[in-house]
């Protein structure tokens, strides 16, 4: 059902891409004789006043193809080479470019679940979940100064409903100018420079029955703009709106909580619901070894509180999402110095109980081909401090972060990642490792392992068990 | 990271506070200045490069990428390297302002998390994407990246060449010297000798089948490096090679790093 929807969306979105070259070709035409007026305007003022750059202009034609070439006589080039009528790269993106990847996924769970109620086995008890994905894209250069991309995301998975989603990662229009950019539809922005929590990206909201660790997200429907300064670095703003409500793994996902999150008993602050229109604005800026970002924003949270709702007899049987109007401002800063990485983010926010302050920061440091080898070593370190204590879901109050990056610059990019969260209050440790290759030109195998071990009394005790080991096979085109 | 080794691209300032001892030195060095002359005034180009890895059994795989590069008057080039393929690493994309012997600045763009990160830009001598070809060797050639030797005149496949060796004034270069030929007619790079941090002969570079543009400015279509130590080799073919397109300093930043593709 809903890959048939998916695929429905697809094509009905191509044909409106092909109906706008189309409309892009008529306007041309239509303009043509409008541009020739002004061509020969032109040339008139140029007559009379010449650009201080204009004879430089008439020594060569504006542009040299492949056609105007002269070879050296010393080598002819073959016929092969000679004429080159080949497509450019760019011409792949005037014609619209298909790209995308499948996905079949196995997860393994060594340990059976822990069940939330004693006696009665845990919905989530298996040892092994497939499920497949695909993510088709398509790109279009309309214009020299427009583009418009579509990316679409759907996974099947065995035994989460919740997991079994589709999503518009992007369908967005994008017009460029010298400095200035327009932007609208839906679409993904990142923010942000640490490695193991993003605490300034707030834009999107984050698909967390993809994976926990909060780096895939939902698209975003949005109208933006931005100038572009070499001096004074870029200004963006973005009005928004349709915040899409945080989905968690259903009972039957692992890992998931022990008590489901409900969303259709979710309630907005924001009269208009999730009609509500969110605001942000960023100016980011590189200046010598420093990169700068400074964000602000107001709207809908993305990340809600969740409230238990109890039966009865008083045992909770559901959490209640509550999203809250928020203040948030940011600040990211980068120092960047030979192989080392000095990194910061802090926020603070506004409007979920009282105000509060988070930070990240830390450093990364490479050793490039360490010891005389293709193996580059990068070394992370960060601590992360949320001024949240109360709130249960905040993994983050007071943790570092270690970890280990490995990257062999060979012809498949293998790369490994061994990174830590340990608890610097009760020494729980939350641990993952990964590596990926690319095999041939087209596959891709990533095998991820994920583990925790929690102190009595920490939040990752619901997930004790849930140790487990994912296996991924891309087939990218 | 620009089409560089092949016509030996040098944009920018002439420093000539290189302090250099002797008539070779300073012959080396008229040379290297006087290619970089030849080639100064371009503005701005696009091109697209298939790499071609090959490894001791012949087993083969493709890169395609688009290159995009400004002259910046006083300073190194800024370029803009788009990758087709690998499929995927498609839309990832590298913004880099070369500075002469200061540290370059690198920004890279990571499409599936839309993220722009800021790298550290002293992985000179790294490989890239898994070919013969390190970063340094398709940065832009600034003429104060290295100190110069005229050698010899010689003869490549009968043209006749200068021979001058050209040492990285970067610590971080992999290299210690790198033997360069370049025709007498044209100043074109007919070949480089690489020599690795122990001394020894390390990789060779041909560049091949020239193509004139504009009248002035020679670029190599073809360009190989083999690898003596390892026996592996890459294969650069440059076709669709274009010469003042319109590109700005506007197409250079990291907003534009997210539109390319």
């Amino acid at each position: 059902m809903r890959v048939s929807f998916v695929v429905g969306l697809l094509s009905g979105t191509l044909c409106l891409g092909g109906a706008s070259r189309a409309l892009a070709q008529d306007t041309e035409e239509a303009e043509t004789p409008a541009e020739r007026m002004e061509e020969a305007d032109q040339k008139a003022r140029e007559l009379q006043e010449p650009a201080p750059e204009a004879e430089e202009l008439e020594l060569t034609s504006p542009t040299t193809t492949e056609a105007e070439v002269e070879w050296e006589d010393t080598e002819e080039p073959t016929e092969e080479e000679g004429e080159e009528a080949r497509e450019t790269f760019g011409d792949r993106f005037k014609r619209g470019d298909l790209f995308g990847y499948f996905d079949v996924q196995g997860r393994f769970f060594p340990q059976s679940a822990a069940s939330p109620v004693p006696g009665v086995p845990a919905p989530n008890d298996y040892w092994f979940n497939g499920s497949l994905a695909w993510e088709p894209g398509f790109f279009m250069n309309i214009t020299d100064n427009m583009n418009f991309e579509l990316i679409l995301f759907g996974r099947v998975d065995q035994h989460d409903r919740n997991r079994t989603h589709g999503d518009i990662r992007e369908g967005f229009f994008e017009l460029f100018f010298d400095e200035w950019t327009f932007g609208f539809g839906v679409h993904k922005v990142f923010w942000g420079v640490t490695e193991s929590r993003h605490l300034v990206d707030i834009i999107n909201q984050t698909d967390l029955v993809e994976d926990f660790d909060t780096d895939i997200k939902l698209g975003q429907a949005m109208v933006t703009t931005s100038y572009t300064n070499d001096k004074a670095g870029a200004f963006s703003l973005y009005v928004m709106s349709w915040a899409r409500p945080l989905v968690f793994p259903s009972p039957r996902g692992r890992p998931s909580l022990p008590i489901p999150v409900d969303n259709d008993l979710r309630v907005y602050q924001s009269r208009l619901r999730q009609g509500q229109i969110d605001t942000a604005f960023r100016w980011s800026h590189a200046m010598g070894g420093f990169d700068w970002g400074l964000s602000y924003f107001f709207g809908t949270a993305r990340d809600p509180q969740l409230f238990a709702v109890t039966d009865a007899a008083g045992n909770p049987v559901a959490f209640q999402p509550v999203y809250e109007l928020i203040h948030q401002g940011g600040l990211d800063v980068q120092y960047t110095i030979e192989g080392w990485l000095w990194k910061v983010e802090t926020i603070v926010r506004g409007g979920q109980g009282p105000t509060f302050g988070a930070v990240t920061g830390g450093f990364e440091y490479t050793f490039f081909q360490a010891h005389g080898s293709i193996v580059d070593v990068g070394v992370i370190l960060e601590y992360n401090y949320d001024g949240r204590d109360n709130n249960t879901f905040i993994l983050f109050n007071n943790d570092f972060f270690t970890g280990i990056r490995l990257s062999l610059s060979d012809v498949g990019s293998t790369e490994f990642l061994v990174g830590s969260f340990i608890d610097t209050k009760d020494g729980s440790v939350f641990i993952a490792a990964e590596a990926a290759r690319r095999f041939g030109d087209n596959w891709k195998i990533l095998l991820e392992g994920r583990g925790f071990i929690p102190q009595a009394g920490n939040i990752l005790e619901v997930f004790q068990n849930d140790a487990q080991i994912q296996v991924d096979i891309e087939y990218h085109y | 990271m620009k089409p560089s080794v092949a016509p030996f691209v040098l944009a920018a300032i002439l420093v000539p506070t290189l302090a250099l001892a002797g008539p070779a030195e300073d012959k080396g060095l008229e040379i290297a200045k006087e290619a970089d002359r030849r080639d100064t005034g371009f503005a701005n180009t696009t091109a697209d490069m298939v790499m071609i890895l090959r490894n001791k059994r012949g087993q083969e795989s493709k890169r395609e990428l688009e290159i995009r590069t400004l002259e910046v008057d006083g300073d190194g080039d800024k370029s803009m390297t788009v990758f087709h393929t690998p499929r995927d690493v498609r839309g990832t994309a590298l913004l880099t302002y070369s500075h002469g012997v200061k540290p370059d600045e690198q920004w890279l763009y990571l499409p599936a998390l839309r993220r722009v990160k800021r790298i550290a830009s002293n992985n000179k001598s790294g490989p890239f994407m898994g070919s013969e070809f390190a970063y340094e060797d398709l940065s832009s050639q600034e003429v104060e990246k290295y100190k110069y030797k005229y050698i010899k005149d010689d003869e490549i496949k009968g043209i006749d060449c200068f021979l001058i060796e050209r040492y990285p004034v970067d610590k971080d270069s992999g290299y210690t010297k790198q033997q360069v030929w370049l025709d007498k007619d044209e100043y074109r790079v007919r070949k480089i000798d690489y020599y690795d941090r122990k001394g020894e002969l390390l990789k060779t570079l041909t560049p091949s089948k020239y193509g004139k543009f504009l009248g002035k400015y020679w670029r190599a279509h073809k360009m190989k490096m083999v690898n003596h130590q390892t026996g592996k080799s890459t294969e650069l073919t440059w076709s669709n090679y274009k010469f003042k397109t319109g590109l700005r300093d506007g197409d250079f930043t990291r907003t534009r790093l997210t539109q390319v593709l």
